[in-house]
């Protein structure tokens, strides 16, 4: 069982337009969930830090919270884009090609 | 930004040391003909732009040069072009609005501010709409304005407010006007922020000429469903829901600051600075204490704190109005009325050096 949830913040908006995707990667198409998965492992994503924030962020740049559930384990990631691993980055491209909450 | 591409060509070989290479004779004959179609490539590139420029002639700097893409809710910027500068109205109201917005808000600058475009410089305007689906946010990307439609549940679209596309073409100007930039989070953060609200509603004055006792105050007006709220911000009484939206958390004191807020939230305190000092000096907001906002960007630096914009502030008053000014006066007021900065105290004026309390002197 695999249970990703990714909240984007920031822009015009910041916490009043801040979005969520939860996807239950058993309710996917097998091949849609099978890239998911093979990205989450390819980010090594429960063994990246907590936090993996920008030097000196701007305006452009959006917050965001992956959470991953995964067979009993658990754990979350805040990041900018850019101070994030580029399996990670792609990783959030293709959560955010699905609808919000 | 959110997850998003960025098409980019450059070109960092001069053409003469790629046809070099190709001839050296070190190269294979597969590796020769990559490099003579590299060449070739360079020079279709060199024309385009060469196009490009002949093109662009008849626009002066300092003209408007606009540039409305379509996203076509996808994330690779910036998309299909839609409408270029002095092309008619399309049919498509986000592009339409995009470009009118993008027109005054350039307009406004140039009039008021005598500052052409983004960099000071004519820098084109590019703008994308329909980013992504039902994206609840519109962003300046650090290269050109980009829009989404909401999500038509808590937002329905953000090209339709001025004051939107004016906050975000703002956070441009922002960018090459303090020297530095502004960093995105902490106090430089909510500064950013307060800056460009503070610009998006003198916009939306300006094209209303609304004096300070007619407008509104408000950020996002209108983009939110009325389910969610009235507006996204107030300037003239931040956090109080009844006015903007349930879930509005700004401060308008420093006895409220959130000390890990989001920069939206702090952003507040420094927005209630500016309404204040307006509304003191009365008339149109963009005259004086927009002017003195304004002038007050390149005296910032990239992590400046709500201490240093007060002082900036300040200072951009003595400048445009001279020392003691009632301008001055009153910006200083503003800053210690949402308490940034703390009155003189009795024994600070008798001469006790400041930071030593009164009447416990070291």
């Amino acid at each position: 069982m695999t249970r990703l949830t990714l909240r984007c913040s920031g822009g015009f908006t910041g916490p009043a337009g801040a979005q969520t995707r939860s996807i239950d990667l058993a309710q996917l198409p097998s091949e849609q969930a099978q890239r998911l998965t093979q990205l989450l492992d390819a980010s090594q994503f429960f063994s990246l830090p907590p936090q993996l924030h920008k030097a000196a962020p701007q305006s452009g740049d959006f917050l965001y919270d992956l959470q991953a559930e995964q067979d009993g384990r658990l754990h979350a990631v805040h990041y900018h884009l850019d101070a994030a691993p580029a399996v990670l980055r792609q990783l959030t491209e293709q959560l955010s090609g699905y609808p919000p909450d | 930004m959110p997850a998003s591409s960025y098409r980019c060509l450059c070109c960092i070989i001069p053409p003469r040391m790629l046809r070099k290479l190709a001839d050296s004779g070190s190269c294979s004959p597969a590796e020769r003909q990559q490099l003579l179609d590299q060449c070739e490539l360079s020079a279709q590139l060199r024309g385009q732009r060469a196009v490009y420029s002949l093109l662009m002639t008849n626009l002066s700097a300092g003209e408007k040069r606009r540039s409305i893409y379509d996203a076509q809710h996808q994330t690779t910027l910036p998309g299909k072009l839609q409408r270029d500068e002095g092309a008619p109205p399309g049919k498509d109201d986000a592009a339409n609005q995009a470009y009118e917005h993008a027109g005054t808000t350039y307009d406004f600058f140039r009039s008021v501010f005598q500052r052409n475009s983004i960099d000071n410089k004519g820098l084109r305007i590019d703008s994308s709409v329909h980013f992504q689906k039902q994206f609840n946010n519109a962003f300046w990307n650090g290269q050109q304005l980009v829009y989404g439609d909401g999500d038509g549940k808590r937002f329905h679209g953000f090209t339709h407010a001025i004051d939107v596309v004016a906050h975000e073409l703002s956070h441009g100007i922002t960018q090459y006007a303090v020297p530095g930039g502004l960093v995105y989070e902490g106090q430089s953060g909510a500064l950013n922020e307060s800056i460009s609200d503070v610009m998006g509603s003198l916009v939306k004055q300006w094209q209303l000429k609304q004096s300070v006792n007619q407008a509104d105050w408000l950020i996002g007006a209108d983009i939110m469903t009325p389910a969610v709220g009235l507006a996204l911000r107030s300037l003239a009484d931040p956090g109080n829901p009844a006015l903007t939206w349930s879930g509005d958390e700004q401060p308008k004191h420093m006895a409220g600051y959130l000390p890990d807020g989001d920069v939206h939230s702090n952003s507040g305190i420094p927005n209630h600075a500016f309404y204040l000092s307006a509304v003191a000096l009365q008339g149109y907001a963009w005259e004086k204490a927009g002017a003195i906002w304004y002038r007050a960007l390149a005296l910032l630096t990239p992590n400046a704190s709500f201490a240093e914009m007060a002082r900036a502030t300040e200072q951009a008053a003595l400048l445009l109005y001279g020392i003691d000014s009632l301008e001055q006066r009153t910006v200083r007021s503003a800053w210690q009325l949402v308490g940034v900065t703390s009155p003189p105290q009795p024994a600070a004026a008798a001469g006790v050096p400041a930071g030593f309390p009164a009447g416990n002197p070291a």
